[in-house]
């Protein structure tokens, strides 16, 4: 009869109307995810420091006057004119200008400060960057440019920023969150901020980050199930075979010698990948996949210096993890951390 | 709203993402390029070769044609990145450059492919030279082959490695040059049995393009932002 009574209550929470509700409720009663998308705010920022900076002396020969050779294919590309002017082919110094800029809003959107502002205009120089040239877009920069675009309409800053610094520290004087100027009301959605249309808009962004996450897995694996490398196993020793992504030539050199590495490694990306929509499904091994791809992401970020497309997808796939599991995962650090401390005193 | 939303994006990002179909045409008309994504990185296997464009350039000494040696550019620009683990993107400078203009080069017929390999320029008579005008060099080519959008795609490509190679071969010379050329180098690893052999498993192969004639000089400010990539990673 118990039995009878616990498949019927299995049975109803799936009835379509309870699980409708229970979806609204999710999608409604609260942001979820705050702390994976401040880490994504984080990453995203890294990754774009990481190009820029190191980029610093040669933006003119690949960005500027020097990549004016360029324009026959860039200006077919279909991007809109007034986006193609921001970072400019004719004066190094309004191209000086907008890098730094764009360098300016990095920091910003690095360090969390006024995040729902800087992250439209970031996007803006970063896209307008990366279309001066047809020939250093890589798939790093393509979802950098789709997920900041969806990101626009979710809260980034919550924990790791001054945006929450600054909100804490009015809260803890009593003070209500600062209004907001007129003029911005009439222009900002400012049900975007708080409340159930906000929270539905950031839920809304976070389903479709881990669509796009589950694309870029699914789309690659099918392809690379079609060739022959992943599946021989080989795959990662003609990657580090690429002149190209010689940054580290010596590790390279060492990586080549592993040869249970090279297959063990090609192996476990393809089957993560494929197996990837089935895995996240249930917390265990979610957990197991988050971990085996950044340390995927982080060899191709080290071996092959893909740094930016690396962090992004790390940022993305750490969109899995809940709020209450990093809680957890912070509380049970701290408390290792507090033990082992408290067992040296007494030592 | 939102699974409205997700169904919306799930079908523009699937129709870019997917093999071509009839379909990716209208979703672009809309959504590219600020959509457009494609997920074959390393798929379905990972690219076999290491191309590279080397450049040669000449200028006039005494009114004499004086032909430069050959120059890695590739190789200058991979030089700037080597044992950097942050590395600048220059890397993927000449290098895609190269791929994309031979990946038109063989979109060409066999007797196009023979043509463009030979010069671009001709003689007016009167001791002087000129580049080909566009129009008769788009029906030259078109008339050996089929595809006339593939002739013009390809063009496109050589006009642009034209400006590239005059302003690299002006700055690293230091002479004012009068007409460039380029080949594409490309050497392959090793199959993976073989990957401890120092013996390479197959020859490099060398494709030379024929000479061209920049229309215009590059400007000044385009060469001293050559002349500086090339002082600090070519140590000239």
């Amino acid at each position: 009869m118990s039995v009878q009574t616990g498949t019927q209550g299995r049975w109803g929470r799936l009835a379509p109307g309870r699980v409708w509700d229970r979806f609204v409720t999710w999608m409604s009663a609260a942001p979820r995810g705050t702390i994976s998308f401040s880490l994504l705010r984080i990453l995203f920022a890294m990754g774009m420091l990481i190009l820029l900076v190191p980029s610093w002396p040669d933006r003119h020969y690949l960005w500027g006057a020097g990549s004016w050779w360029v324009d026959p294919e860039a200006s077919r590309r279909g991007w809109w004119e007034p986006l193609m002017l921001v970072f400019s082919k004719t004066s190094a110094f309004w191209f000086d200008m907008a890098y730094g800029v764009l360098l300016l809003l990095v920091v910003l959107f690095l360090i969390g400060y006024r995040t729902r502002w800087v992250t439209p205009l970031l996007l803006v120089f970063w896209v307008a960057l990366s279309i001066n040239s047809t020939l250093l877009v890589n798939a790093g920069d393509t979802v950098m440019r789709i997920v900041l675009f969806f990101a626009i309409f979710a809260d980034l800053s919550a924990h790791f920023s001054v945006d929450a610094w600054r909100r804490r520290r009015r809260a803890a004087r009593g003070l209500a969150p600062r209004p907001r100027p007129r003029w911005v009301s009439r222009w900002l959605p400012h049900w975007l901020e708080g409340g159930w249309l906000g929270n539905w808009a950031h839920n809304t962004v976070l389903i479709l980050c881990c669509y796009q996450l589950l694309l870029i897995y699914s789309v690659s694996s099918l392809l690379k199930l079609s060739g022959q490398d992943w599946l021989g196993g080989t795959a990662i020793y003609y990657a580090l075979s690429i002149d190209e992504f010689h940054v580290l030539p010596m590790l390279s050199a060492a990586v080549i010698w592993a040869t249970p590495a090279i297959l063990f490694g090609s192996w476990l990306t393809l089957a993560t990948q494929l197996l990837f929509p089935v895995l996240v499904l249930w917390r265990p091994t979610r957990y197991i996949t988050i971990l085996v791809l950044t340390g995927m992401h982080l060899g191709i970020a080290v071996l092959l210096g893909l740094w930016p497309f690396s962090l992004a997808m790390i940022g993305l796939d750490l969109l899995l993890v809940r709020d209450a599991s990093w809680r957890k995962a912070a509380t049970w650090v701290m408390a290792r951390v507090t033990a082992q401390g408290s067992s040296r005193r007494t030592s | 709203m939102t699974l409205a939303l997700l169904v919306g994006y799930a079908f523009v990002s699937v129709a870019f993402a997917a093999p071509p179909s009839p379909v990716r045409a209208p979703v672009a008309a809309v959504f590219a390029p600020f959509f457009s994504q494609q997920w074959n990185v390393f798929a379905p296997d990972v690219l076999k070769s290491n191309r590279r464009l080397q450049v040669q350039v000449q200028w006039r000494e005494h009114g004499e044609l004086v032909a430069s040696d050959w120059v890695d550019v590739t190789d200058i620009e991979f030089g700037a990145v080597r044992g950097i683990p942050f590395p600048s993107r220059i890397s993927k400078n000449s290098v895609n450059a190269t791929e994309a203009y031979v990946d038109r080069y063989r979109a060409l017929d066999d007797e196009q492919r023979k043509r463009v390999r030979d010069t671009f320029i001709a003689a007016t008579g009167e001791g002087t030279f000129r580049p080909i005008p566009d129009a008769e060099l788009i029906d030259q080519i078109d008339d050996l082959g089929d595809s006339r959008s593939a002739v013009v795609r390809f063009l496109r490509y050589d006009y642009m490695l034209t400006r590239f190679a005059a302003a690299f071969g002006t700055a690293y010379f230091g002479h004012e040059v009068e007409r460039v050329r380029w080949r594409v180098h490309v050497d392959y690893p090793n199959d993976f049995d073989l990957r401890f052999d120092p013996e390479p498993q197959r020859e490099p192969s060398v494709t030379t393009f024929g000479w061209r004639q920049p229309a215009r000089a590059p400007s000044a400010e385009v060469v001293a932002i050559y002349t500086d990539v090339i002082e600090r990673y070519a140590n000239r």
